[in-house]
């Protein structure tokens, strides 16, 4: 890999932006400057060295991300990269970017496994909200781009697909000023991307189809479901339909489990078993104190209050 | 003196509080728009739109005396931008005033307020002259008040003799204080002494002077200070300070007040020039407006004819649809159908038209009959946290919850998708459960959704009170962006859209 030596770790992007507007006005000074620097620097540092220090620098980094990760019991591994075939698979992964957030609010960091085999092409994942859903699919998003640049990647093993391309279709705000809704942008997003995809991308969708009506979100999601399983491409599916759990040999369901004792706790745990259609949602409004019977009390208590 | 054209019997002023508890409401409803179009490129009239517009008003009589004077306004937008060029022009001027009136020196502060009140009087002349020929032109009782007021209390003579007291005041020739001895022979009860009209040198003057005071022939004493005694400098000031302290403090007070004076009619003037320039951006966008008619009590109102929203008009959308609606005495109305159908925009106009009102505003609409409503609440769907620590429908739970806390009767809340980021029939579950209980407490509620099971529990049940509005497809699948009361159906016809993606280009 190579790096763009002109960065060199000192400047911004938006300094860099404007002394490339500046060489561009002045271009009679600049020229001069580079003229000297050309001439004269490759007798100070040798090109090879100066390239291995802007290097490194990444490596080091990334690896003082790593040890810190590491000193609190999680494990990193070089991942077996395969660049055909589609059996991936990955045991006590994590979420990177989490994990550091978990660590230093001393929380626990809740590792996950997966597999595909065979003919297996599309985790589909379903279950209770705030149940880590999101947080799986990321985190198969991350092994797959840090397995692409070489390094080491958060999980005790792993066995991941060399991909072309990773695509993310999550949903966005809608935007007045684009005059179109959220549904629309949501297909453009998603045919942008299924128009570059091939066979060895990698794509994930977080809860798509969410503004439209369940039935047709259920077409929706049969259709391009359809479509990725003739591309043959690997994918990551975040979904509250669980019929699409079960399309068809390619698709695989995980669902986010949940403390059988207090349905309101999750686990965090992904487990590889048929979608069962519950989110346990009442747990959750019944801890915001959203009942009907609550409510009514509350903004009672409002008005005498006013 | 008081402006008094924002409320019949008080003060307009901004508060961040407003602005801070209408945050939700401006990102939901896209009032961003709506204040830049008021501003008309001006940042302080943006600033009292937004203040004005969050901070609603509560009694349909603040209304009507609102909806008067702006009335007056628009007929009359000359003079009022007259006036409020008066009032900038003269907040400039004082801010031009070398000083500082927090200053804890009473010799300074006099001499500040002293020049700030005569840079003021000028301005107070032109604002009583605009005043005095437009008197017969206005017709709200806000207007006619102040006008009057102004007549009355800043006629000529008054301002004449103002002008006076501000010369003398001015001690361009120093002056003579008279005092008792205090305690330990220190000087008390200090008595500023109304300087003659004497010309000449300053010794002439002050010869002059004592001599009034004093009978003629007195023997005169003068102690100079060395230049370079500072502390003897010091401590002529500090006795100045405490001859002049009462002095200055009326002085400040009265420059105070002008000052007040000013920038409060520039903040009120203000909010109804950010109206005018709206009137005008409409008049540009052919947008009609109208003035609506607030009601108070039981039952609900809400008929409409032609409202839209006027943030998309706007924001450039040449083709912006409105709509009639006959809401009254229901206290639900649900918007279900088409997916780009105009459901949201919808809602917007129904908040954006809420709000106005209340500012005592025109609203986007050919007429309107409201009734008014204690708070506005909004509950749109919003992005994934990107902190990472709530899931989605964690979010929206919580922050249903702190609207809860914050609710009372006679609210209105507008919910967009809400609910929708869990599982069809659990959502369904919830939002029942919410909405029942804010029909119960006496919230009005409209609620934009693609829940189907929960259109059709109150579907099943509704007993009158509930309105059900689809947004309108026609056979070709074409969105005309028009709702009509309509059964609710169980597909958004999501299928179109997908259609006119996937196969008008080849994929």
């Amino acid at each position: 890999m190579r790096f763009n030596t002109k960065s060199d770790g000192h400047l911004n992007h938006i300094e860099h932006a404007i002394l490339d507007m500046l060489t561009d006005l002045y271009p009679k000074v600049f020229s001069s400057v580079e003229s000297f620097y050309e001439r004269y620097i490759h007798s100070a540092i040798h090109p090879n060295i100066g390239l291995f220090e802007t290097e490194v620098q990444f490596v080091l980094a990334y690896l003082d991300y790593v040890k810190e990760i590491r000193s609190a019991g999680l494990s990193f591994c070089y991942p077996v990269v395969v660049d055909r075939g589609k059996g991936i698979s990955g045991t006590d992964v994590f979420d990177l970017a989490l994990a550091a957030i978990l660590l230093r609010q001393k929380s626990v960091v809740v590792t996950n496994s997966f597999n595909l085999n065979g003919a297996e092409r599309v985790i589909v994942i379903s279950g209770p909200n705030q149940g880590g859903k999101t947080t799986f699919a990321r985190t198969i998003g991350q092994l797959h781009y840090l397995a692409r640049i070489g390094c080491p990647v958060p999980g005790r093993q792993a066995k991941l697909l060399l991909c072309d391309e990773i695509f993310t279709v999550f949903e966005r705000e809608e935007d007045l000023r684009t005059h179109t809704g959220k549904l629309d942008e949501e297909l453009l997003r998603i045919h942008e991307v299924l128009a570059t995809a091939t066979s060895k991308s990698f794509l994930i969708m977080n809860e798509s189809f969410a503004s439209t009506a369940p039935s047709d979100a259920l077409l929706l999601g049969r259709m391009i479901l359809e479509k990725i399983t003739t591309l043959d491409m690997l994918c990551v599916l975040v979904t509250f339909i669980d019929e699409l759990a079960s399309f068809s040999q390619a698709t695989v369901s995980m669902v986010a489990a949940v403390n059988p004792a207090d349905i309101s706790q999750r686990t965090f745990q992904l487990i590889r078993r048929p979608a069962d259609g519950r989110a346990y949602a009442m747990a959750i409004a019944d801890k915001y104190r959203l009942t009907r019977e609550r409510v009514r009390e509350r903004i009672a208590a409002n008005s005498v209050g006013s | 003196m008081k402006c008094f054209l924002m409320y019949r019997d008080r003060d307009f002023v901004l508060t961040k509080d407003a602005i801070e508890n209408g945050r939700e409401l401006i990102k939901d409803l896209e009032l961003q728009i709506l204040f830049q179009s008021m501003a008309g490129g001006d940042m302080f009239l943006r600033g009292v739109a937004e203040g004005a517009i969050v901070a609603s008003l509560e009694d349909a009589s603040d209304v009507t005396y609102r909806q008067r004077v702006l009335m007056d306004c628009l007929d009359q937008p000359g003079i009022a931008k007259e006036m409020y060029g008066v009032a900038v022009e003269a907040l400039e001027r004082e801010r031009k005033v070398w000083g500082w009136l927090a200053s804890k020196n009473p010799e300074s502060v006099l001499y500040r307020s002293v020049e700030v009140l005569q840079v003021l009087l000028e301005p107070l002349g032109r604002l009583r002259a605009l005043a005095e020929g437009s008197q017969e032109r206005f017709a709200s009782e806000g207007f006619t008040r102040f006008v009057g007021r102004i007549k009355g209390e800043l006629c000529p003579e008054v301002l004449q003799s103002i002008h006076q007291h501000l010369k003398t005041l001015s001690f361009h020739h120093g002056f003579v204080v008279s005092a008792g001895l205090g305690r330990g022979n220190r000087a008390n009860a200090f008595i500023v002494e109304r300087p003659p009209t004497a010309h000449g040198s300053w010794l002439n003057w002050l010869r002059g002077w004592l001599d009034e005071l004093l009978g003629g022939g007195h023997e005169t004493r003068i102690y100079s200070i060395d230049e370079r005694d500072e502390s003897g400098f010091r401590a002529l000031s500090e006795l100045k300070g405490r001859a002049l302290t009462s002095l200055a403090a009326v002085l400040a007070r009265s420059a105070e007040n002008v000052h007040a004076f000013f920038a409060s009619l520039r903040l009120e003037l203000g909010f109804y020039l950010g109206c005018v320039n709206l009137r005008d951006e409409l008049a540009r966008t052919q947008g009609t407006f109208c003035f609506p008619v607030p009601v108070e009590g039981m039952p609900q109102a809400f008929s409409a004819a032609g409202i839209y929203d006027i943030c998309l008009l706007l924001s450039g959308c040449v083709k912006v649809i409105g709509n009639d609606l006959n809401a009254d005495s229901k206290n639900l109305v649900m918007i279900t159908g088409a997916n780009k159908g105009g459901k949201s925009t919808f809602l917007r106009s129904v908040g954006i038209a809420q709000l106005m009102m209340q500012a005592g505003m025109f609203v986007p609409a050919d007429s309107l009959r409201l009734s008014m409503c204690h708070h506005l609440f909004t509950h749109f769907r919003r992005e994934e946290d990107p902190r990472l620590e709530h899931g989605k429908f964690d979010e929206e739970l919580s922050r249903m919850s702190s609207i809860i806390d914050r609710m009372t009767a006679a609210d209105v809340i507008l919910f967009n998708e809400s609910f929708a980021s869990t599982n069809q029939r659990e959502g369904a579950e919830i939002a029942g459960g919410v909405i029942k209980a804010l029909l119960d407490s006496g919230i009005r509620v409209f609620y934009v959704t693609h829940l189907v099971d929960l259109v059709r529990e109150f579907h099943q049940q509704n007993d009158g009170d509930t309105l059900f509005l689809s947004a309108q497809r026609l056979p070709d699948g074409r969105r005309t962006f028009r709702l009509e009361q309509a059964e609710p159906e169980s597909t958004s016809h999501a299928a179109d859209l997908y259609s006119r993606v996937f196969e008008s280009t080849s994929c």
